[in-house]
């Protein structure tokens, strides 16, 4: 395995133990042993759930909801959008492979069948669940070699592509700077969807100049200067901007973290996946 | 008409459009992930700044291109040939219109050099001047107009005494290019003075003369000789149709060196773009102050302007060119009774010196001279040459004049002939009023005419004798005669309008009255006026100016990703 690899699972493995070991990457409810939360009873319900100490207490019926034990899959979705080349010395598209991997990783480590899924504009790559681990070295591989300039992610496309190719429930996670406006609606509906957020302190805060602004997704160039009101104002755009996307992911019970390309990424991420519930 | 002195300096701005998206340096490029955010971000600051840029290019090429409006002007004192023009007065020339057609010739010849100064001498039982040299061509013409064929004597034909005497025009001419052309139609009947005193002369002058014979008795070979020992030419027009021809070539043949005698006048406007282009280079500045950037070629383009907009130029000999305002007539009484010596040295004297005191208080009139008695001699119509005018006062010589009382309304009548349609002129009379018989009438008509009257009372109360020769002049009952002045004339001086000026010696009162006409009616644009051609340099900082702007001086930063 290459070098580059091996680190990610070394640090993957570690943060894993760091945290507590033997989870999935799932949130479902379901049968199982991990214990999630007390709920009324309804008539839905299985009897055989009811908690009976907690009734006991409260006179209330109460059933425990399990987070589903069962192997589910988890899929990684690698959006991948020309803004990912920016970033020095370490891109975002970088730090969005290396996330790809340290999750197919820690997937793997649970014991869940992982896939992963690439889209800009159109489908570039799909890899069905499954839990070889060269599956997730080739993936890797083709993250790393997949051209970024000049494309962005067309969510319109994305979700149909993607709900036709989950069959089962999935946990997705959602890898891309989400730079641009994005409805994951549809996706929240049915399946657990995480979004990681890559970006780069460069999105944010803009040198100060007079540049040759190129659009990374559209390749589109102008000649902007880059004073302090303009600075000023883009940082309160993004701001804006990413305050809507967390308003969305929260109505759509999606959860999301942001992670720039200065930080210790895998770490984070498995706080994330930990914090789940 | 407002035009561009260097329209070609527009060339430069598609060369600036050009430059703009190809020849700045690759600016240090910047990817972002999403360059809406920014666009919103920079509103319309960075396009703002690039239409200032754009406004000062084009203000600064049109600076360059030198908005300019010329006034070709020519300038009369300025010497190029001096020609006298010696015309046969003389009767015979009235015979099939020659005289006429002789008149419309030089006056079509005189309008075509118009950077010529021209005499005009008529002869015909003597020489006489019609028009010193002068640059003042509508003067010439006036006279010219008002030439009658006998003017001076037409019996005989003073030929040779012409050529003696038409060889004094030109003193005080330089001697290059002198021109004579003599038109007649007879031969020498005079005999007083010998062709070769008169060649010798006009020789030692240096005159070119071309002579012109007009009719069939002229004698061919003296005329021939003339022209061919003084470097002219002879022309024969036998059919007076054949004239125009002539001066047509002596035209052609002679031609005035006109470039070096126009001046352009040249009203720079400049100085509006590039004030509202240093206008626009603060505001840049302000931004670039604002941006800590770039601050350093718009303070320089900015100075550059500002050096430009002082106005640099190399300043040329200076040229002093009369202006002339309008016109002002003078009418000089020269009835017996001005010879009156109540005032020093007579009335006439005393006028003639009012006058040439008047000449040195003028700046910017046109000045015409009458004289009149029971007629009126046209001495010089309006002028702005006032040396010519001097002259001409100096040389008037009252024993020539046949006079006698003064017609006032045939003043009038001349005098309204001269002046420019549908203006008021003023009339400045030099008399005792003698003769006046209703001043009331007198204004009226002097009203009637466009005149206001302005009088100089030229005698004292108290009165004088007038000398006849060793006696004095007696009236028809054989009374001494005794003149006064007039109060008539004051009187109808006051109701034209106009002001009455005593006679007084010292020369106040003449300075004062030539201020008031001066400010009456010398309101056209005037004044003797100092010309300098002057060689704008303004476009050597503005060049230097649109340089620094437009070049690119951007330095890579090494922000950003590639």
């Amino acid at each position: 395995m290459e070098k580059r690899l091996r680190e990610i699972l070394l640090k993957t493995q570690r943060h894993l133990l760091l945290e507590r070991r033997g989870e999935h990457l799932s949130r479902f409810a379901g049968e199982g042993l991990d214990f999630r939360e007390l709920r009324p009873y309804t008539l839905e319900d299985d009897i055989r759930h009811l908690n009976w100490r907690s009734m006991a207490r409260s006179l209330q019926p109460a059933v425990n909801v399990f987070n589903e034990s069962r192997q589910i899959n988890v899929v990684r979705v690698y959006l991948n959008s020309g803004g990912l080349a920016i970033g020095r010395p370490r891109s975002k598209g970088d730090l969005a492979a290396e996330i790809l991997a340290a999750l197919g990783f820690a997937a793997l480590l649970g014991e869940d069948p992982t896939g992963a899924l690439f889209f800009d504009q159109k489908l570039r790559a799909w890899s069905p669940p499954s839990r070889e681990r060269f599956a997730i070295e080739r993936d890797d591989a083709f993250a790393r070699s997949l051209a970024s300039a000049g494309r962005s992610v067309d969510y319109d496309a994305l979700i149909p592509a993607l709900l036709s190719r989950l069959k089962r429930r999935s946990v997705l996670y959602l890898i891309g700077d989400f730079m641009q406006p994005a409805d994951l609606g549809a996706l929240a509906q049915r399946h657990e969807v995480n979004v990681l957020i890559v970006r780069d302190r460069l999105d944010e805060e803009l040198p100060e100049g007079e540049y040759s602004v190129i659009d990374a997704g559209s390749g589109r160039r102008r000649e902007l200067l880059l004073d302090g009101a303009t600075r000023r104002r883009y940082r309160r755009i993004v701001r804006e901007h990413d305050a809507t996307l967390a308003e969305t992911f929260r109505r759509r019970r999606i959860r999301w973290e942001k992670i720039y390309t200065h930080e210790e990424a895998i770490g984070k991420l498995i706080r994330f996946t930990r914090r789940g519930g | 008409m407002i035009h561009f002195a260097f329209p070609w300096a527009f060339a430069l701005l598609p060369l600036y459009w050009f430059c703009e998206r190809r020849c700045t340096p690759p600016r240090p490029s910047l990817s972002v992930a999403n360059l809406e955010f920014l666009q919103r971000a920079a509103g319309r600051v960075g396009s703002r700044e690039r239409w200032i840029r754009r406004l000062v290019v084009l203000l600064i090429v049109t600076a360059l291109a030198d908005p300019v409006v010329t006034r070709e002007r020519t300038l009369h004192n300025a010497r190029g040939y001096s020609v006298a023009l010696l015309l046969d007065a003389s009767f015979s020339m009235r015979e099939g219109q020659r005289f006429a057609t002789a008149k419309r010739v030089l006056a079509d010849f005189i309008r075509r050099r118009p950077t010529d100064r021209m005499a005009l001498e008529v002869f015909g039982d003597r020489a006489r001047l019609a028009a010193p040299m002068s640059y003042d061509k509508q003067g010439l013409l006036t006279i010219l107009h008002y030439l009658q064929s006998g003017a001076a004597g037409g019996r005989d034909t003073a030929l040779y005494e012409a050529l003696f005497s038409g060889a004094k025009l030109f003193a005080g001419e330089p001697r290059k290019n002198r021109l004579m052309i003599l038109l007649t139609d007879g031969i020498d009947t005079v005999g007083n003075l010998p062709l070769s005193a008169a060649l010798a002369r006009v020789k030692k002058e240096g005159i070119r003369v071309y002579t012109i014979g007009v009719g069939d008795d002229f004698r061919r070979g003296v005329l021939e000789r003339i022209a061919r020992e003084s470097g002219g030419k002879f022309y024969d027009a036998s059919r007076p149709e054949a004239l125009a021809k002539i001066y047509a070539a002596i035209d052609r043949q002679e031609k005035s060196p006109i470039e070096t005698l126009r001046i352009t006048r040249s009203r720079h406007y400049y100085r509006i773009p590039l004030g509202i282009a240093v206008l626009l280079l603060l505001l840049l500045l302000g931004l670039k102050i604002r941006q800590r950037q770039g601050i350093v070629p718009v303070a320089l383009t900015l100075l550059l302007s500002l050096i430009a907009l002082y106005g640099p130029s190399l300043s040329g000999r200076p040229i002093t060119v009369q202006r002339s305002g309008g016109d002002l007539l003078v009418a000089l009484d020269v009835s017996r009774s001005m010879e009156a010596r109540d005032l020093y040295p007579d009335r006439f004297r005393f006028a003639l010196h009012k006058f040439e005191r008047l000449l040195t208080s003028l700046h910017r009139m046109r000045v015409g001279l009458l004289l009149f008695a029971d007629r009126v001699w046209l001495v010089a119509p309006p002028t702005g040459d006032y040396a010519v005018l001097r002259k001409l006062a100096a040389g008037i010589d009252l024993r020539r004049l046949e006079r006698g009382r003064s017609d006032w309304p045939a003043l009038i009548e001349a005098a309204s002939k001269l002046g420019d349609e549908g203006k008021v002129h003023p009339l400045l009379i030099f008399s005792d009023g003698e003769g006046i018989d209703d001043p009331q009438r007198l204004a009226r008509q002097a009203r009637k005419k466009r005149l206001r009257l302005y009088g100089y009372g030229t005698a004292t109360q108290t009165g004088a004798t007038i000398p006849d020769g060793e006696k004095l002049l007696r009236d028809g009952k054989g009374d001494v005669v005794v003149t006064r002045l007039d109060p008539a004339f004051a009187e109808a001086v006051r109701l034209s309008g106009g002001r009455f000026f005593g006679a007084r010696n010292d020369d106040g009162d003449v300075r004062r009255l030539a201020r008031e006409i001066e400010k009456e009616y010398g309101a056209a644009v005037g004044g003797e006026e100092t010309l300098r051609q002057r060689t704008e340099l303004f476009w050597v900082p503005l060049g230097l100016a649109l340089l620094v702007f437009i070049f690119p001086w951007r330095r890579r930063r090494g922000v950003g990703s590639a």
